[in-house]
């Protein structure tokens, strides 16, 4: 096959996968902390040599039987939390260096650098040296550098974690752009949904380091099993269609959010909404909320000093946090029809 | 930032200050600057500086090429073995010269069992230049160690991975990204690997005796000299009291010229030597 083939045995972190990403695909890898995503990386960098098994790149055996490719012949791309910058090389040699690394001359790597310095939206930067820039413009170099050197696939932890939420926005659009344009197999640990969201085809989900869910990503957001909810932080998510600016439609519920840019319509559009966001209401509420939908209650659950309500409304589920008090005041009990309400501020909406 | 100290700290520290600097201003009081130059081109001074100089040189440059790799392979060992060779690498630190120089002897010399394997070859090393320079890169070569060892531990490893990740074998990793971060920590343990070596006395003596211009070094003629004509023994001292100086002062201002957070690394990686 083209693309990376990860079949592997690891017994000393308890893990042991079979994966096959093929070119041009990115593959989300989720789960819980230390449920093996970390390892994977590792064995795949060529640090953590698997017990048995194989990984195969474009065919190419690095790990096998009797085989075991050194990290730097690998080809194997990494980008990791931090950017990793070399602290004594300016921003375009350090971009050449991953260009170099494969014996292109110094003029031919300096001038790769360049170009991708520029793709990235990086090309002022050349000059400066690691320490005078931000971390987000730190992280446009480290991906630049790591494209440079051509590698068959990339890997990606947490490539925007570190990064602030304006920043991060901005890199994830960049790293969007350069991965669909790289046509290669690439893995991306993420804690993050709209990572998930922007960045990633297919969604892998790890626990005590086997894989217990894998789907499209689209399909999984539209129709989020309960192994996914649990590894993505306890947000409500909507997947569906924009129908206007500012709204999108899934299933049979319209939803008034923010978005960073005016919404196409007919896009495929994510909304998140934090549990704690929503209202719930005996009678339809008056007032300002943009968001009110007929609901039941379909379960009530403690959690920490709080009530999680799960509660069905025009066909999606959706998790509300409130208080006992609350939950007492309203004799909020399975099976009682309500209404649901939540201001469009309190919505994010991200196009794909 | 200013930060103030009691007042019987700073009675202390002027106390301490006077200990190390009263005995220097005192030297250069007595040092008969007029007579200098000449009693420094009379044959003996001459021929000591010379060796000296030549000496120093030759131990520097062994302690760094042969250091550096000691270094890097004992900041990667991991286990009971790494701390044994870490005591040895460091122990010439804390010993007595005049022990380091024993050691040399009975092991190097005509009738050690190194050095009569040695001389059976036609090789003799004990009483020769050579055993100068092997008594000083003895004594001075763990201060480089220990310099740069320290400051490969502070060293980010997930940036060597990085360069490998891009294509880099281990030895460009080493030329590219190693060594340059290693940079200031290895000046400041060149120099005072450098400054040791020019001071080196007793295991110099005991090794390699004390013969004019073939062992005996500045700190020996000194030592000689001191008795039977003080005045040169100051102008010699004062010869090393200068190169000493300088050594430090440019290790200084090297270390000023590197951005800051490369600058932390190196200070860090100063204090192991410095407390030894």
């Amino acid at each position: 096959m083209t693309g990376l083939l990860i079949d592997i045995d690891l017994p000393g972190r308890g893990v042991r996968i079979e994966l096959a990403v093929p070119a041009g695909q990115t593959c989300a890898l989720i789960g819980p902390n230390g449920a093996g995503k970390s390892s994977v990386l590792e064995a795949v960098i060529g640090v953590l040599p698997p017990a048995s098994g194989r990984i195969e790149l474009a065919g190419r055996a690095l790990d096998a039987p009797g085989v075991r490719v050194p990290v730097h012949r690998r080809r194997i791309g990494w980008l990791a939390q931090r950017p990793l910058l070399f602290e004594h090389m300016d921003v375009a040699a350090n971009v050449a260096f991953g260009s170099q690394g494969h014996g292109r001359g110094r003029a031919a790597a300096r001038r790769r650098a360049a170009s991708e310095l520029e793709r990235v939206g990086a090309a002022e930067l050349a000059d400066r040296l690691p320490w005078q820039l931000s971390g987000g413009q730190a992280q446009r170099v480290a991906i630049a550098r790591a494209l440079a050197s051509d590698p068959g696939a990339l890997l990606l932890d947490e490539p925007l974690a570190t990064i602030d939420v304006q920043g991060a926005a901005e890199i994830r659009q960049v790293l969007a752009e350069r991965l669909q344009q790289a046509g290669r197999p690439a893995l991306l640990v993420t804690h993050d949904l709209v990572d998930l969201w922007r960045l990633a085809d297919r969604v892998v989900v790890l626990e005590r380091g086997r894989v217990v869910a894998d789907g499209a990503v689209a399909d999984v957001l539209r129709r989020p099993r309960h192994q996914f909810l649990a590894s993505l932080g306890g947000r409500n998510l909507l997947a569906g269609r924009a129908v206007d600016a500012e709204a999108l439609r899934a299933g049979d519920l319209v939803v008034q959010g923010l978005a960073a840019a005016p919404l196409r319509v007919g896009t495929a559009t994510l909304g998140l909404i934090d549990p704690a966001a929503i209202a719930v209401h005996l009678r339809h509420p008056e007032g300002s909320p943009r968001n009110v939908w007929p609901a039941v209650v379909r379960v009530v659950e403690r959690r920490g000093d709080g009530v999680r309500l799960g509660c069905l409304a025009g066909g999606q589920t959706l998790a509300v946090d409130l208080t006992l008090a609350a939950v007492a005041e309203l004799g909020l009990v399975p099976g009682l029809e309500v209404f649901l309400s939540v201001k469009a501020s309190q919505v994010q909406l991200y196009p794909r | 930032m200013t930060r103030t100290v009691p007042g019987w700290v700073a009675a202390l520290a002027s106390v301490g200050a006077l200990l190390i600097g009263l005995p220097l201003i005192g030297l250069l009081l007595r040092v008969p600057w007029v007579r200098v130059p000449a009693l420094l081109t009379e044959p003996a001074a001459r021929d000591a500086l010379w060796l000296s100089l030549r000496t120093c040189l030759a131990s520097t440059v062994l302690s760094v090429l042969l250091g550096l790799p000691l270094a890097l392979v004992l900041a990667r060992l991991r286990g009971p073995w790494a701390a044994l060779g870490r005591v040895v690498a460091t122990v010439p630190m804390v010993l007595p010269p005049v022990v380091g120089g024993l050691a040399l002897l009975v092991t190097l010399g005509r009738r050690g069992p190194v050095g009569r394997l040695l001389s059976l070859g036609g090789v003799e090393i004990g009483f020769t230049t050579a055993a100068v320079v092997i008594a000083q890169a003895f004594v001075a070569m763990p201060f480089l160690v220990v310099a740069v060892e320290g400051a490969l531990r502070s060293l980010d490893a997930d940036a060597e991975l990085m360069a490998a990740t891009l294509g880099a074998g281990p030895s460009r990793v080493l030329w590219r990204i190693t060594l340059p971060s290693l940079l200031p920590a290895i000046v400041s343990g060149t120099s005072l690997a450098a400054a040791r070596s020019l001071g080196e006395f007793g295991a110099t003596v005991t090794f390699a005796g004390s013969l004019q211009g073939v062992t005996r070094t500045l700190p020996l003629e000194i030592y000689l000299q001191r008795e039977v004509d003080t005045d040169t023994a100051l102008a010699l001292a004062a010869v090393l009291l200068v190169l000493a100086a300088l050594l430090v002062l440019g290790t200084g201002l090297l270390g000023r010229r590197r951005p800051a957070r490369v600058r932390a690394t190196a200070s860090a990686a100063t204090t192991p030597g410095g407390a030894g």
